[in-house]
């Protein structure tokens, strides 16, 4: 990077003059930019879906913090929370934001826990096609698992230097509604999501990145309920 | 029960002051937002600022899915990029009718359909006496 300022520095001298340096860093730039993310061949992609998958099913727990950034264009504002999520195998999900608000979203046993401050709630999966619906993307997402799940989703996946990043774009109706797409961006040595970005009609997005994870770490029941 | 605290709380209780949703001398707010319809309940965050025009807001669940925006100019309240399962013509003009209360920059007489009350510093309720509805905000403090 250095040796490019210079040579775009030295190119300022140039009879082309700034303007000319600059038309150019812009072009090494945008191929630069062109070349960190590279859309995978469909050989490729299916190699790449299917190492994904292999390493979802070794996903017997994971933990981590998390931090969601919500841009509000019509606010000219960003809402960031943090907070820490727990899963383990084959859905049970622990969802737990601490700032800058209390809010807790437990799936386990079929049952949907949600604790915001002194108010608790549970629902029955079972109970409901959208809770299941719900479950079902929330553990395909956070494993990766959700990029074989193509009736939900047609993929598309991208090839950067570190990572792997899979762009979804939802079929259902109702969903296309509401997500223009969906990227999930995958550690390259160890195919698990670190980030998260749903990018709404509006084009505001939710960025939730994942930090410190830990796989496979034993965790306690009690992770999963309220108490 | 709440209609007391209600009189109590406000000097004025018929009528509402300028902008509910903001603390005096702040252009912005935070407010976690509860709606309550009887056993159903929704909870999500309220974002409010000041512009030039009045004021905008956005409504969203703790997950950063939007229920809608709106904005109000004068007493005119819009409401739009409503989520889809929401966005239904009724629902639009009702949520436009009980913001007014909250969103315009000018005291809107609540009337006997609707009722606004401060039962803490922080707190703010709106209820829908027509069709039972309870709009809860608390205020989220930086």
């Amino acid at each position: 990077m250095k040796l490019l300022t210079k040579y775009i520095q030295s190119l300022c001298h140039l009879p082309l003059g700034r303007l000319g340096g600059a038309f150019l860093l812009c072009f090494f730039v945008s191929c630069g930019t062109a070349a960190a993310q590279q859309p995978a061949t469909p050989e490729q992609q299916a190699q790449l879906i299917s190492e994904i998958n292999a390493a979802a099913k070794d996903i017997q727990t994971l933990q981590c913090d998390f931090t969601q950034t919500k841009t509000l264009s019509i606010m000219n504002d960003k809402m960031v929370s943090q907070g820490a999520m727990t899963f383990a195998q084959p859905a049970k999900l622990r969802w737990r934001y601490t700032t800058p608000y209390d809010y807790t979203f437990i799936i386990s046993d079929d049952k949907v826990h949600i604790a915001k401050g002194s108010k608790r709630n549970s629902i029955d999966i079972k109970s409901s096609q959208v809770f299941q619906e719900i479950v079902r993307l929330m553990a395909g997402s956070v494993t990766g698992r959700c990029l074989t799940q193509t009736k939900d989703f047609s993929v598309k996946m991208l090839i950067a230097e570190k990572s792997y990043i899979a762009v979804l774009t939802p079929k259902d109706k109702q969903l296309k509604k509401m997500f223009q797409t969906i990227r999930l961006t995958f550690d390259r040595a160890r195919k698990i999501v670190t980030t998260v970005e749903m990018t709404e009609a509006t084009g505001d997005a939710t960025v939730i990145e994942f930090q410190h994870i830990q796989q496979n770490k034993p965790v306690s029941a009690k992770a999963f309920s309220l108490d | 029960m709440i209609s007391i605290f209600c009189a109590l709380a406000l000097p004025n209780a018929t009528a509402q002051t300028d902008y509910p949703l903001l603390l005096a001398g702040s252009d912005h707010a935070r407010w976690n937002f509860t709606l309550e319809r009887g056993t159903l309940s929704l909870t999500g965050i309220c974002l409010v600022r000041q512009t030039d025009e009045g004021l905008v807001g956005s409504v969203v669940n703790e997950f950063g899915i939007r229920a809608f925006d709106f904005t109000c100019c004068g007493d005119k309240v819009r409401v739009m990029n409503v989520l889809p399962q929401m966005n239904k013509w009724y629902i639009r003009r009702l949520l436009r009718a009980d913001l007014r209360l909250l969103a315009a920059d000018k005291a809107v007489e609540p009337g006997k359909r609707r009722q606004l009350c401060s039962y803490l510093p922080d707190s703010l309720l709106l209820n829908n006496l027509k069709y039972h509805i309870n709009y809860r905000f608390e205020r989220i403090k930086e």
